[in-house]
């Protein structure tokens, strides 16, 4: 993912956690299940090039993609595909950057490449972002209704 | 906290946070044009101050892509402000009927 691409949207969240923390609360599907929609668990080895599935507690696949860039404690990029929708030519792409700050990380999450059948994921973002940030911080899961 | 409604305290600020959540991303020249387009007079350098304002509250982000700026809004600070006053509120039934009865009986009077 260059530099030079324009996200369509981009969110910023203030959590009281570390970068090691976050960065597990991210890519551990036992703490995705807290936050994630559907509350969904994550699953893959985080290598550049693997595959990655948010399962629903239901035991449905809800998200599906590609690693394309896994750098502990700071970057994790991925492919994005909600597992209903049909293939399209070209996969949107969603950025989770993690920045360190004295008594606190700075959680930036963007996406790019949104078409139009994707615009539900800005609302889906952030409420992530909400619940993320209220478990990390309170151990609290946030029960908010699904659109 | 202070700097989120000192944000939202300004009509143009305002403004601003709805053009962006009409589309994401713009320049300072399409927030300059989408600003004059709603019937507001404003210069440049005018609309740069309220993104300042608007950035120092973290209400809205920007990137840069090569020679432009693009802005965004953040939607997680309203969040939050939801999540702390206007949530409790809802999930208290008494506080909540205390509301609906004020505004029963505020409508009677009238």
């Amino acid at each position: 993912m260059s530099a030079s691409e324009k996200p369509d949207f981009v969110l910023e969240t203030y959590i009281k956690t570390t970068p090691k923390e976050l960065w597990t609360a991210l890519t551990d599907g036992e703490i995705t299940k807290h936050y994630f929609q559907g509350d969904a668990s994550i699953e893959s080895t985080f290598e550049t090039g693997a595959d990655y599935v948010y399962t629903s507690a239901q035991g449905n696949r809800m998200l599906i993609g590609e690693i394309l860039e896994a750098s502990p404690y700071t970057r994790l990029a991925m492919t994005f595909l909600p597992a209903f929708m049909d293939r399209p030519e070209t996969l949107s792409k969603n950025l989770y950057e993690i920045e360190e700050l004295p008594n606190a990380c700075k959680l930036t999450i963007s996406h790019f490449g949104v078409t139009p059948e994707l615009q539900g994921v800005r609302n889906g973002w952030a409420k992530i972002a909400a619940r993320l940030k209220t478990y990390l911080e309170t151990g609290i899961v946030l029960d908010l209704a699904e659109d | 906290m202070d700097l989120i409604f000192k944000a939202l305290a300004d009509d143009t600020r305002r403004r601003l946070l709805d053009i962006l959540r009409e589309r994401d991303g713009r320049s300072l020249v399409e927030l300059e044009q989408a600003i004059l387009d709603s019937g507001l007079e404003m210069t440049r350098f005018g609309i740069m101050k309220h993104l300042k304002v608007l950035e120092a509250a973290s209400l809205v982000i920007s990137r840069r892509n090569g020679r432009f700026k693009y802005h965004y809004l953040n939607v997680i600070p309203l969040q939050e402000i939801l999540d702390r006053w206007i949530e409790p509120l809802t999930q208290k039934p008494l506080a909540r009927a205390a509301l609906d009865l004020k505004a029963k009986m505020e409508g009677n009077v009238k």
